[in-house]
């Protein structure tokens, strides 16, 4: 130990006394700042004066927290309703389904953004809390299948993408494409998409493979397949506009089934139910709506709300 | 930095003549010393009941798992599919991720940081000595975010098309940039270990006849071991804990070449080249799992549970090299005895 100490630098005798004595005494005084209310997840951004926690009854606050893939479209949704509310409170962030679902739960949530329907899990929690969760549809979602731009690829059909999903397919040249290995990305297991993927595409029982890139963004997952010339990544609609207008990805048409044909995921396609990987993406509250979520889910669903769905280059629901 | 022989503590120029006098100013110096002392030790205490809590709520945090989950399936299982159902909680491909990151970036850091150390503490002249310190010591502050993106953006590309690999974000850009991170600290603590070996005993090495290099190799190094063990192990501590690097650069996903190296034959030489191959695909080690995962699991939940486990499994690795590198200082200071 003695050899130990003199071996070390001087340096490290003044950094062991910062960290016995200066980090005790900032964390102190870091104990003093008021709490805040914008602490949680990546991408957040509050909308208030002050940072008042929901679930404390205040009905002036809105607390929204949960899928990526809605955030963008929740945080419009929240600048929009507060202009026409200034009183009011409103925090979004994001994070992944799960995580808004759990913060509805344990009440740090008033409203929870989902990319996937909750769980049986998940109800039973709520009704150990005594409380249903209820749901809200907000807007139709495409999940855009991605490749490399110098993919020759044309189409895929339902069937494929699950091969290639669960390993079953390794070699573009299996269905038709180059001489390239496949390198699949897919989300984490936080993503409501990843679960959406897993359950409507690969099929219940059935698992992603092992060496799928799983990737904490849908950005990450375009980045990848921009990078990689034998990549194919799934994500939302709205988050390919720009990757592919830059030419770093290129959307492939999916069909059903053998035969029919391939479409891209446009509105029209969505909404006529030719497009085969689309979703409804909901809002979850404690019960139904109240008071202030009320009024901010009646906006959303409603022709404005719903505006703000087209132009974000989701999908609006079905009348 | 240097800590060459002990000196004696300089008297300040003005003392102050009260101060030496007995009585109330005395007497004040000394309550003033005990709080200061009392404080000081009170804060040392914290820090070890820190250490000793958190491994506490790790622990009891990860202990439920196996009421549900039976240990030898965690410690042999292959698989890490913590939402599938029925759930798999194997630890063997993220053990297996964050020993070979780490293998990759000590074999880049420690030749790389000790060959640093010995260009700065023997041979570079004192003003690039100055420069050089002051350089690598910058390096050690980087965020890890920082250099993450950087892996991600700039050197996982060029990894792909020069080697020709499938995916950029891999397990070689992942030791790499670990290898960045542990360069500094394997360095700087060499370079302290060597130039803290006596000048007479490297004089009288050179004065026996030796060449510099010589000297370096057979005197300076072997003298500054102990240090350099301690170095190198701190940089194997900073390697296989960092999280946020191998989370953004090695993919996250285990490689096939990895899947062959678990299932496939126990044949050396497959071993060796899936092993070497592993290196340029994906992987998920131990770490990046937990911080993926964290945010989405429910508190109760096993997969929950599975990635305190995680935890615990890190907590003795990290404990693991700490005495490894207790016992390697142990040993080298008995042999020079």
């Amino acid at each position: 130990m003695q050899l130990k100490l003199r071996a070390l630098p001087t340096l490290t005798r003044q950094s062991a006394f910062l960290l016995f004595v200066g980090v005790p005494f900032f964390t102190v005084l870091s104990g003093c700042n008021p709490p805040s209310a914008n602490t949680t997840g990546q991408g957040s951004e509050t909308t208030g004066a002050d940072g008042k926690r929901a679930g404390t009854g205040d009905s002036k606050t809105l607390v929204i927290e949960g899928s990526d893939t809605l955030l963008p479209l929740a945080q419009t949704w929240a600048e929009e309703f507060k202009k026409k509310n200034p009183d009011i409170n409103i925090t979004v962030s994001g994070g992944g389904s799960g995580q808004g679902i759990k913060s509805l739960l344990n009440g740090t949530a008033t409203i929870a953004d989902a990319s996937r329907a909750a769980e049986d899990k998940e109800k039973q929690q709520a009704k150990d809390k005594g409380f249903e969760l209820t749901e809200t549809a907000v807007a139709r979602d495409g999940i855009t299948i991605i490749v490399n731009p110098a993919n020759p690829l044309k189409s895929l059909t339902l069937a494929q993408l699950k091969d290639i999903y669960t390993g079953k397919i390794n070699n573009w040249k299996e269905i038709g494409g180059d001489d390239l290995k496949i390198t699949p990305s897919g989300r984490d297991t936080a993503s409501g998409t990843y679960q959406y993927f897993q359950e409507d595409v690969l099929g219940k029982n059935e698992k992603y493979r092992a060496d799928m890139a799983s990737t904490p963004s849908n950005n990450a997952i375009a980045n990848n397949v921009a990078q990689q010339k034998g990549g194919i990544g799934y994500i939302g609609v709205s988050y390919a506009t720009e990757f592919t207008k830059a030419g770093k990805v290129r959307e492939v048409p999916v069909a059903f089934k053998e035969g029919d044909a391939a479409v891209l995921p446009t509105a029209e396609n969505i909404l006529s139910n030719k497009y085969p990987i689309s979703r409804a993406l909901f809002n979850y509250t404690r019960n139904a709506p109240t008071g202030i979520a009320k009024e901010y889910l009646d906006y959303v669903t409603g022709a404005e709300g719903q505006k703000v769905v087209a132009d974000q280059g989701f999908v609006t629901l079905k009348k | 930095m240097s800590v060459a022989a002990p000196e004696l503590p300089k008297l300040p120029r003005a003392v102050n003549r009260d101060s030496l006098k007995p009585g109330r100013a005395a007497r004040g110096r000394v309550i003033l010393e005990k709080i200061i002392g009392g404080w000081i030790y009170l804060c040392g205490l914290t820090s070890v009941v820190l250490v000793l809590l958190i491994f506490l709520f790790v622990f009891r945090e990860a202990f439920p798992l196996l009421r549900e989950y039976p240990l030898t399936a965690f410690l042999l299982g292959k698989e890490w599919r913590p939402t599938d159902d029925p759930a798999a909680f194997g630890l063997v491909p993220l053990l297996l991720s964050s020993l070979l990151v780490t293998a990759g970036a000590i074999l880049i850091s420690v030749p790389l940081g000790i060959s640093t150390a010995v260009f700065i503490g023997e041979i570079a002249p004192r003003r690039l000595r100055e420069v050089l310190k002051i350089t690598v010591e910058l390096l050690a502050s980087v965020p890890s975010v920082v250099l993450g993106f950087f892996g991600l953006m700039v050197l996982g590309p060029i990894l792909q098309n020069v080697f020709k690999m499938d995916t950029g974000t891999n397990m070689l850009a992942g030791s790499i940039t670990l290898a960045f991170m542990a360069i500094p600290t394997i360095a700087t603590i060499s370079e302290d270990a060597l130039s803290s070996v006596s000048r007479e005993t490297r004089e009288g090495s050179l004065g026996l006849g030796a060449t510099r290099w010589q000297t370096i190799c057979g005197v300076s190094l072997p003298a500054a071991a102990p240090g350099i063990v301690a170095a190198t192990m701190l940089g194997v501590g900073r390697a296989i804990g960092e999280t946020m690097v191998v989370l953004m650069v090695t993919g996250n996903g285990v490689g096939q070449n990895l899947s062959i190296l678990m299932n496939g034959p126990r044949n050396p030489l497959v071993v060796f080249q899936s092993t070497f191959a592993s290196y340029g695909e994906l992987c998920r080690t131990l770490t990046a799992t937990i911080a993926a995962e964290m945010g989405e699991v429910a508190p109760g939940d096993s997969h929950y549970h599975a990635l305190f486990l995680l935890g615990v499994v890190l907590f003795l690795i990290t404990f693991l090299i700490n005495f490894a590198a207790d016992f390697a200082l142990r040993r080298t200071q008995q042999g020079r005895r």
